[in-house]
């Protein structure tokens, strides 16, 4: 929380009452809170001030919430972006991850978890997944696969820039929450990969040219994975937070 | 004994020297002895007669004779007879016998009569050669001796032969018993002057025989005379002449028959000679070249010729020349107040060496001929041109099956010429098949004797002709059948259409079962209707039971229905009507849509009415599903707007109340912010609730909802709550007029709602690729109305998609986008609610206009 003091928060709603609820609760975070009620004006906003982190509702007329990530991610893949969406949304919770979306939230919501999502967000990555989470994790998925460098070649395992792709995998009693992931390698640089995470979501079965597998956000990654995720991240760059497959 | 007897009585040496024959005969007519002159004159030996029957060597014409001269002669003693004998050398001898009964016995002198007395008389010596020719005249002639008196002496057989006399009946008879009548007394006084002068007669004279009947014979009578010169006899030599005598009467009889019907006769006949002489002209001829009884008897041939017409050339001279053989000539001869038409027959007549002597004409006058004929052949002409210019098919046949009359209709059937048609047959002129056939049936009538009608099919380029033929025959003056007559009536063209017809319709049955199309008619006149079969399913009628009757029809018609079906079914006027009505069932209720079109019959007089009939309960249950199911789509199209549009003010309760919270836990107490916060709260609960009652107005059928009076502002504020998410979305511009709260309407509000959404999402559809885009919705007071106008930034919608735009699944979306019942289904709402849902084609922009009576009640008592 404290990590939001100084930062500049982009809210983007065509609600007036929501955006002064987070207005409110940023600034008592002190955060200065710049306003827009759509995509458009939120976009112009973000050409001409800094901004830390955007928080934005997907459906606005005049530019809604996903055309301002496209036109947020056209030039920058690093810049936080919160997205609230509805079930019934024209695009989908693996597909908004990978198009960069760093957190996604339904409406209602629980202010305190924005603002500790947001603080997270804000701490750079080779910070920000270095504690263990306090939490009772409950589920555990543990997968074989031949080679660290192999699996992330061959899309077994797909990096983001907050998350991973795991293909395959005995996924069918695995559900949305905190996971402990735990892969053996034959070969390679890491002989076991083993790190605590959000599934954010499950694809049971192959769908439109996408493969099967689960989205997993990381929450706590041993620090030489960390160390090899953020050299690998440096260099291919990715767009999307978790993705959704190759 | 006999002997003995002889030597008494008669001196034995006379009895055997006398050269006269002498024989003893017994009583018994046995001879006894004979004498030796028996075997000098007759050849015949003692041994030949001795006690054989003297009658077997008596001519059979003289034996009854000898047999009287026997018996007599045994009575009265002496008497004589003649009588011919028998010779040996088969030749029968005349004797005349001489009798003297000697006890029992009688003696017999016979004296040889004939050519030993003939050639005495004659003075002739005896000589062999002309006994031979005495007894060649004998054998071949009728020969006779009379004395002068005329008695007959003697008579051969052939004599005894024609006049059926014997010898014996004519002995000593005058010749006048043979007196036929025939001739003359002068004829038989000229004879006897004849030959008692000495002469020489010869004539044909006419006798009559024994039984009454002539006969004519040649005579020739040559009087014998004595050395003195006194005439002793008449020896006479006939001939049977009778028939060269009748056949010279016949001839001569013929002969005046044939001149009288020379001069009888109906046609003329003159004959000319080479001399130009008219040896013979008849009445009749005379008659008709006007010539007189005068004229007649000195007729010449340059006469005649100047009876004969102008311009006639008579063939005469050249026959006569050899250059013209028999022939004919006509020719038109005026006299008085009569014209003849004369037929000429003119030939020449040959004599023995071939030179032609004479010319005979014949003239037939031909007038009632000819002017028969000319009846006739205008009869025929007439008869020929009824009979071309008759429609029918008509000709006559013979028994052999030959044609001998056609008309023109039956050149024009068969493609053949008259001239080519008759005489021939069947056979001649058709395939075999068609001619065995034609051909039967003509022969059938023939044989039968009397009409009968028969279909004929006759060959033809442009396929079968058919004939409906009635055959009739045709007798002759004996009541013979002579041939057969047919009129036939070419129905070809009729059977052709009769044809296509029964292939049109079985065609169109087929179509209709295959098609189950329910058609019915009803005659408006007898009230009766037809029914297809899948008609009388459809209305749930039995076909046996059914009467026919528009009332029995109309009994399945729902009640509520009925007046209005019948109305529809008899508003005449040609036009073509879709009606919907229900039909009862078993308490089953259908719903029929019928297309019905009222027509008149080809003459005007009757009208009908044809209604082809659908059942379209399903198509409706369907509709009404797919109404829901279209309203489900919509709603899942909108339902991602409306989950927003709920989460947002449940966000702004939520983070209100988040805040309240925070600020509570403030030790400042900032009651201000508090109530606004409170106040923001209530707020978004209200536009929850809207949202979720516009979402039931939309999703539930209110078809079945009361009439009630609702604010029409209500309406339009909770329409647009559900909706204008959507337009804000995609940046339609939703501009309200203010509607006053005093516009109530009494309707059902669900369905006014739909309506509103529906026209209202269209407007929007329709105005997403415009660069101006916004949807008005204002209402207005028209007295007994409310028009709710829906505008868009559109301009216009064309005419051609106008007039469409209210059917059932017309659509201008693109496919996915829109069902095209939108329209339709609120046309129907709108209907139900008496109002009236159109297009306002005098604004510039595309506006729908929704007219709604106030009251509902008005407009149904109006109606109904």
């Amino acid at each position: 929380m404290k990590n939001c003091k100084g930062k500049v928060v982009l809210v983007v709603d065509d609600e007036e009452v929501l955006r002064e609820i987070l207005k409110d609760e940023f600034e008592r975070l002190g955060a200065t809170v710049l306003e827009a009620k759509n995509g458009h004006e939120a976009f112009e906003i973000y050409n001409k001030t800094k901004v830390d982190v955007v928080i934005s509702d997907i459906r606005m007329p005049d530019g809604d919430g996903i055309e301002l990530v496209n036109n947020i991610r056209g030039s920058d893949f690093e810049m936080p972006v919160v997205l609230f969406m509805t079930g019934f949304s024209d695009v989908t919770l693996d597909g908004a991850y990978a198009m960069g979306v760093n957190a996604i939230f339904k409406k209602p919501f629980q202010l305190k978890e924005i603002c500790k999502t947001i603080a997270q967000l804000l701490v750079p990555f080779n910070e920000r997944f270095s504690v263990k989470s306090e939490s009772q994790i409950t589920q555990h998925h543990s997968a074989n696969l031949p080679s660290i460098r192999d699996s992330l070649d061959n899309g077994n395992l797909v990096l983001g820039r907050g998350g991973v792709f795991i293909k395959d995998g005995v996924i069918e009693k695995l559900k949305l929450g905190t996971v402990e992931v735990e892969i053996t390698f034959k070969t390679g640089q890491f002989l076991v990969l083993q790190f605590e995470g959000m599934i954010r979501w499950i694809r049971s079965i192959d769908d439109n040219h996408l493969p099967a597998g689960i989205g997993i956000e990381f929450v706590f990654l041993p620090d030489g994975i960390r160390q090899f995720f953020s050299e690998e991240i440096k260099q291919t760059n990715p767009r999307a937070y978790i993705p959704n497959g190759k | 004994m006999e002997e003995r007897l002889l030597v008494k009585d008669t001196p034995v040496d006379y009895f055997n020297l006398t050269s006269d024959l002498l024989c003893v005969i017994s009583h018994t007519g046995r001879f006894l002895s004979v004498n030796s002159a028996w075997e000098k004159k007759l050849g015949w030996k003692k041994e030949d007669l001795i006690d054989k029957e003297v009658q077997d060597y008596v001519h059979e014409i003289d034996v009854d004779a000898f047999k009287q001269f026997l018996k007599v002669s045994h009575r009265q003693g002496m008497f004589n007879i003649v009588i011919r004998m028998l010779s040996k050398n088969n030749n029968y001898i005349s004797l005349k016998l001489e009798c003297e009964i000697q006890n029992t016995n009688f003696l017999l002198r016979c004296m040889i009569l004939n050519h030993e007395r003939l050639l005495n008389l004659q003075g002739i010596g005896h000589s062999q050669q002309l006994e031979q020719v005495y007894e060649g005249i004998l054998q071949t002639s009728i020969v006779a001796i009379t004395d002068v008196n005329g008695n007959i002496t003697f008579a051969n057989n052939n004599f005894s032969k024609i006049s059926q006399y014997s010898f014996a009946e004519l002995f000593g008879k005058n010749h006048r018993i043979l007196k036929s009548g025939v001739h003359s007394d002068s004829f038989y006084k000229e004879m006897w002057n004849t030959i008692s002068k000495g002469n020489f007669w010869h004539g044909e004279v006419c006798n009559r025989a024994k039984d009454g009947s002539l006969y004519w014979v040649d005579t020739k009578i040559l009087p014998i005379k004595s050395v003195e010169g006194a005439i002793t006899s008449y020896f006479s030599i006939r001939f049977e002449i009778t028939d060269r005598k009748r056949y010279a009467e016949n001839e001569e009889n013929q002969r005046i028959e044939i001149s009288e019907l020379i001069q009888q006769a109906s046609i003329g006949i003159i004959k000319i000679n080479k001399d130009k002489s008219v040896p013979l002209i008849n009445k009749r001829a005379c008659d008709i070249l006007s010539i007189s009884k005068d004229e007649m008897n000195h007729l010449t041939l340059d006469c005649l010729f100047a009876k004969l017409p102008l311009g006639y050339t008579p063939s005469t001279p050249a026959i006569f020349a050899g250059k013209l053989p028999s022939h004919h000539s006509e020719m038109t001869i005026s006299s008085k107040n009569q014209e003849f038409y004369i037929k000429n027959t003119i030939f020449p007549i040959h004599n023995k060496t071939g030179e032609i002597t004479s010319v005979v004409v014949l003239m037939d006058d031909i007038s009632e001929h000819r002017k028969s004929e000319n009846e006739l052949r205008k009869r025929d002409a007439l008869l020929q041109g009824i009979l071309d210019h008759s429609s029918s098919v008509i000709y006559i046949k013979n028994t052999e099956g030959k044609y001998i009359l056609v008309n023109h209709e039956f050149e024009q059937l068969t493609g053949f010429a008259k001239d080519f048609i008759l005489n021939k047959t069947d056979f001649d002129l058709f395939p075999e098949r068609y001619a065995e056939k034609i051909n039967q049936n003509d022969s059938d009538v023939i044989m039968i004797g009397r009409p009968l009608n028969y279909e004929d099919t006759y060959p033809h380029l442009e396929g079968d002709k058919y004939l409906f033929s009635s055959k009739f025959p045709i007798f002759d003056n004996n009541n013979k059948v002579s041939g057969v007559c047919s009129i036939g009536y070419n129905f070809s063209d009729q059977k052709k259409l009769y044809d296509q017809l029964t292939m049109m319709n079985l065609r169109f049955e087929m179509a209709l079962e295959a098609g189950s199309f329910s058609i019915w008619e009803l005659n408006f006149k007898t009230q009766k209707m037809i029914l297809t079969t899948p008609c009388y399913k459809l209305f749930g009628l039995e076909q046996n039971k059914f009467d026919g009757s528009f009332d029995s029809f109309c009994l399945r018609i729902h009640p509520d229905d009925a007046s209005e079906f019948k109305k529809q079914v008899f508003n005449y006027n040609e036009k073509s009507l879709l009606i919907e009505f229900r039909i009862l069932i078993n308490d089953d209720v259908r719903i029929i849509q019928s297309y019905v079109k009222a027509s008149k019959r080809g003459d005007g007089s009757e009208s009908y009415s044809v209604g082809i009939s659908r059942d379209i309960t399903e198509v409706r249950l369907h509709e009404i599903q797919f109404v829901q199911s279209s309203k489900l789509s919509t709603l899942g199209e909108m339902s991602a707007g409306i989950a927003h549009e709920i989460n947002n003010p449940l966000a702004i309760i939520s983070g209100k109340v988040q805040q309240m919270i925070n600020i509570i836990e403030e030790p400042e107490f900032k009651r201000d912010l508090l109530l606004k916060y409170a106040q923001n709260i209530e707020k978004s609960s209200h536009r929850i609730s809207k949202i979720v009652n516009g979402l039931l107005t939309y999703s539930r059928d209110g078809s079945k909802d009361n009439f009630v009076k609702i604010s029409l502002a209500e309406i339009v504020s909770e329409t647009i709550e559900f909706c204008q998410t959507r337009f804000k979305n995609h940046s339609v511009e939703l501009r309200i007029k203010e509607i006053s709260q005093d516009f109530n309407l009494e309707c059902r509000g669900t369905q006014i709602s739909q309506v509103i959404l529906n026209l209202l999402n269209n407007a929007h559809d329709a105005i997403l690729n415009l660069k101006e885009k916004w949807v008005e919705i204002s209402v207005i007071d028209s007295g007994n109305t409310y028009e709710i106008r829906i505008r868009d930034s559109g301009s216009g919608i064309p005419k051609s998609v106008r007039d469409k735009i209210m059917q059932p699944f017309f659509t201008t979306k693109e496919v996915g986008k829109g069902t095209g019942l939108g329209l339709s289904i609120s046309q129907g709402i709108v209907k139900e609610h008496g109002g009236k849902l159109f297009i306002d084609d005098k604004d510039d922009h595309t506006c729908f206009v929704i007219e709604l009576p106030k009251l509902h009640s008005t407009q149904t008592r109006g109606d109904k």
